[in-house]
């Protein structure tokens, strides 16, 4: 039995319980829904989604925040950031690097799910700029109904 | 359904918010989901107790986390000092998730452990994985990679299989495997899979494009052996994008009612031969080796017969054995032999047992070698349960002994 626990509930869990195929696993639709957070139930009530469409709600809103935080680690790593959490016996200096873990995220009560920046050295000036980079990167993941926002804090 | 123990090692001080579990591990999160595992078995646990070494200059509260709620288990230490939670226990259900919370009034605290015994309700086994709760990038394209079955996680897991492998002689199945990533830009699939003798087992964790988050896998179960080799691999596809992991955890049963610890450090640590002993805990995970013995002290915190005291190592150079020994409350208790010139190889004592009591505390001891050096990669021991009885000696001996002494 393969389940799923995805991180990014704002209060409770939800478990997802996926179909094991020959080698692989049912990524299009659950098996079952063993549980639903409230938020991911109320997102289920409010759109009129089947268990397929609550399922890909929440996959396509996690496949949107990873879009944008890569999208963010790029851009630090091509700028140079610091990370102050980012120290390590490997980069001492807390430069960003390819084994940065990624930028931390919050999860508000309504699902907009807020990537940190709060040990992060960013530029007043580059805000805005992240910000749009965040918006753009995250829609490039298909919009469905109950998709999570993506914002920069 | 006896008590089976689990040790994490934190490879940096604690600061207060700082979440934890008693698994690995060479870095910490203050994000408690990263710190999640699954209890894919129904399970109680118990006796929760960590040792400070330095820092703390307030009292550091630790508490049991069941499902992101504060659970039964507290315990508090002012300054440095071990204590446990001796009264109160924490019944989980298949599924739930677990962690512990750490808070402070003063000082950041450095541990030597944190600790807990966890029994399942049905049947007899336990725990063991790799975690590295900051999270360590696997981005090696078309790759398969391997992964330990205790300590620290790697960036890019290892590509020699044998070094990340144990030998497992408590367990006769493997019920089931998690594994939890924090962060995924892969544009493809990444699968996780139990290996068992060098050969995939049945598990699979699978994490299509985009997904984090924890996934299990607990059916089918595949059945192990005495000696079966058990590791984990990571197989990513093309591209270069990141998946940051954090834990990759198995659950395994024993129908004998045995169980292990293990101690481990996946880069292996180089000892070169010394007449100073080194010292390390039992399970959980170490960067350098200690010379204090008392310092790498843990209780198991239950009775059991110990045995198959042993070691991986992937360089043995010693010019004359080395030793790895068991220290029973400040005394070595049982030798296995580190033989000169070995080279890679486990090194095992398959014939002597001693027999503890839950008081009892233990350590490992690496000495000697004359010159050259060994790499450590992993050491530990299996617990059986006590013959029928308790903690006496075999009744034949009960019998026999007043006679001979009569005659």
């Amino acid at each position: 039995m393969v389940t799923w626990y995805p991180d990014f509930c704002p209060t409770g869990q939800c478990m997802i319980e996926l179909e094991k195929l020959s080698g692989s696993i049912n990524w299009t639709t659950p098996k079952r829904l063993i549980t639903l957070c409230p938020h991911h139930q109320n997102v289920k009530n409010v759109n009129a989604l089947d268990d397929t469409g609550v399922f890909m709600a929440i996959l396509r809103s996690c496949q949107a925040k990873e879009k944008a935080r890569w999208a963010l680690k790029l851009d630090f790593m091509a700028n140079g950031m610091i990370d102050d959490d980012y120290i390590s016996e490997i980069n001492p200096t807390g430069v960003i690097d390819k084994e940065w873990p990624g930028a931390r995220f919050k999860v508000d009560p309504n699902g907009d799910i807020i990537i940190e920046h709060g040990t992060l050295h960013i530029p007043p000036q580059a805000r805005q700029r992240l910000s749009k980079l965040v918006d753009d990167e995250s829609k490039k993941i298909e919009q469905v109904p109950g998709i999570s926002r993506i914002l920069l804090e | 359904m006896g008590k089976a123990l689990i040790v994490g090692v934190p490879g940096a001080a604690l600061s207060s918010g700082a979440e934890f579990n008693s698994f690995g591990s060479a870095s910490i999160s203050t994000t408690e989901a990263n710190n999640q595992l699954s209890c894919t078995e129904g399970a109680t646990f118990s006796n929760m107790r960590a040792s400070i070494t330095s820092g703390n200059s307030g009292t550091a509260t630790f508490t049991f986390r069941d499902a992101g709620a504060d659970g039964s288990e507290t315990f508090q230490i002012t300054g440095t000092g071990a204590n446990e939670d001796t009264v109160n226990t924490d019944v989980l259900s298949a599924g739930d998730l677990f962690n512990i919370a750490y808070t402070d009034t003063g000082t950041n605290s450095t541990l030597a452990w944190l600790v807990a015994n966890v029994a399942f309700a049905s049947g007899h086994g336990n725990f063991h994985g790799a975690c590295r709760y900051a999270g360590s990038v696997f981005d090696a394209p078309s790759a398969t990679r391997f992964i330990q079955f205790y300590g620290s996680l790697i960036n890019d897991g290892v590509t020699g299989e044998a070094s990340t492998q144990w030998k497992a002689r408590a367990y006769t199945s493997w019920e089931a495997m998690q594994v939890r990533v924090t962060a995924n830009a892969r544009t493809n699939n990444s699968d996780f899979t139990n290996r068992i003798d060098g050969a995939p087992g049945s598990l699979l964790c699978q994490f299509t494009t985009g997904a984090t988050g924890l996934i299990t896998d607990s059916s089918p179960a595949d059945s192990l052996a005495d000696g079966s080799l058990l590791n984990f691999a990571i197989t990513l596809d093309t591209g270069v994008e990141d998946l940051a992991v954090v834990s990759v955890v198995a659950t395994v049963k024993s129908t004998s009612t045995k169980s292990e610890t293990i101690i481990g450090e996946i880069d292996g640590l180089d000892r070169p031969a010394s007449a100073t002993a080194n010292y390390i805990p039992i399970g959980g995970y170490f960067a350098t080796l200690g010379t204090s013995e008392t310092a790498a002290r843990i209780k198991p915190g239950f009775a059991a017969v110990v045995s198959n005291l042993r070691c991986y190592l992937s360089a043995n150079t010693y010019t004359g054995n080395g030793t790895l020994k068991l220290y029973q409350n400040g005394i070595a208790v049982i030798t296995t032999t580190i033989t000169a010139s070995g080279g890679a190889a486990w090194y095992e004592n398959t014939s002597d047992t001693i027999t503890i009591d839950a008081d009892d505390e233990l350590s490992f001891e690496f000495d000697e070698g004359t010159s050259g050096s060994i790499t450590i990669h992993s050491a530990g021991i299996m617990f059986a349960p006590l013959p029928a009885g308790g903690p006496f000696p075999p009744w034949p001996q009960m019998i026999y002994q007043p006679i001979a002494l009569q005659n």
